[in-house]
């Protein structure tokens, strides 16, 4: 059965975002996966370490965690002009 | 951990060699463009890589966000798409989509691109080596247990229901013995045929410490890293995958 390696915590704990960036399909699967599991557990190890360095919810002067870069992406936006409702049909 | 045979039916969907590097401050973008001239003949496509940073900051005076987009470098791709290489400011990474034919050609093909980016970037140093295997095993169905095809699988407490639906697993190890770490993921993905399921093995180990930094050395070290990959892969699966892959 694995144990937990004998080395500093944040080596045992931390979800690693897949790098080095792959191409194929499966690979960016697994980027989106390894993505959404390091949200998820940063969205919850944040608030658990808050508490264990005493942290007072009420202060304004929190500093988040800096963010790391995980890689790039390539995006295309088009305009799609002026939007309207679509029609609604009306049930008397 | 086992030796490897070479398998007909290998089920690697992509391998990726790379490189991390810390360039020097004369490199600049035009520099790396330029290099498509040398290799457009086998690698026509191309590509801007951009990295993207967000910011989020709550003050007393209220909340600000900021994001930024900053070229990094480019993406060439061969032909037929299935021979990517990256060449960035912070890198070098080669990937090979299937169908993949073995590792002499790959690493011979690499190491000559590696060539050709070094010469223009002049890294200081090299700060991180990888190798990356992606693996996708298509188990026909039905089956009993994951542990009839492969050997390093989530733990299901007995009472529970024994069936996944989803799948999702990272494994962090040390790999002490070549100063190195292997993250191992596995996933369920969506199966190609309706009888099969389909399991992502991803193995992708690394070196951030003590890098080797002559050429030499560093490919010679990339060779350690493929003997342990392909160690790591079959210390995790199983015979019946072995005649599934001959």
């Amino acid at each position: 059965m694995p144990a937990v390696a004998d080395l500093p915590p944040q080596h045992s704990v931390v979800i690693v975002r897949s790098f080095p960036e792959a191409q194929g399909c499966e690979g960016r699967f697994l980027s989106d996966a390894a993505e959404r599991a390091t949200s998820h557990w940063e969205d919850r190890a944040e608030r658990l370490l808050s508490r264990l360095n005493g942290a007072d919810d009420e202060t304004l002067d929190y500093e988040s965690v800096p963010l790391v870069p995980v890689g790039s992406v390539l995006v295309r936006y088009e305009i799609a002009g002026e939007l309207r409702p679509l029609p609604y049909e009306w049930d008397e | 951990m086992p030796s490897r045979t070479q398998y007909s039916k290998a089920p690697i969907t992509e391998a990726i060699i790379d490189i991390g590097v810390r360039p020097s401050e004369s490199v600049r973008l035009d520099d790396l463009e330029r290099l498509h001239d040398s290799i457009r003949d086998e690698y026509p496509g191309k590509a801007g890589r951009s990295l993207f940073q967000g910011r989020f900051r709550a003050e007393r005076t209220g909340v600000s966000t900021s994001a930024s987009q900053k070229p990094m470098g480019f993406l060439f791709k061969s032909r037929d798409e299935k021979q990517i290489v990256q060449m960035r400011l912070d890198g070098f990474t080669m990937s090979r989509l299937a169908p993949y034919e073995s590792w002499k050609p790959f690493r011979d093909e690499a190491q000559r691109l590696w060539a050709l980016y070094r010469d223009v970037v002049q890294p200081e140093e090299a700060t991180r080596l990888a190798v990356r295997y992606i693996n996708r095993i298509d188990i026909p169905l039905p089956f009993d247990d994951l542990k009839e095809y492969l050997l390093t699988v989530p733990e299901v407490a007995p009472g529970l229901p024994q069936a996944l639906s989803g799948l999702f697993m990272q494994l962090t190890i040390p790999q002490e013995d070549i100063g190195c770490t292997t993250i191992l993921t596995e996933a369920l993905i969506e199966p190609p045929a309706p009888e099969v399921a389909s399991v992502v093995v991803d193995i992708d180990l690394f070196r951030t410490e003590r890098v080797p930094q002559d050429d030499g050395k560093l490919w010679a070290f990339f060779e350690l890293l493929h003997d342990r990959k392909n160690q790591v892969f079959e210390a995790c699966i199983t015979d019946k995958t072995r005649e599934m892959i001959q």
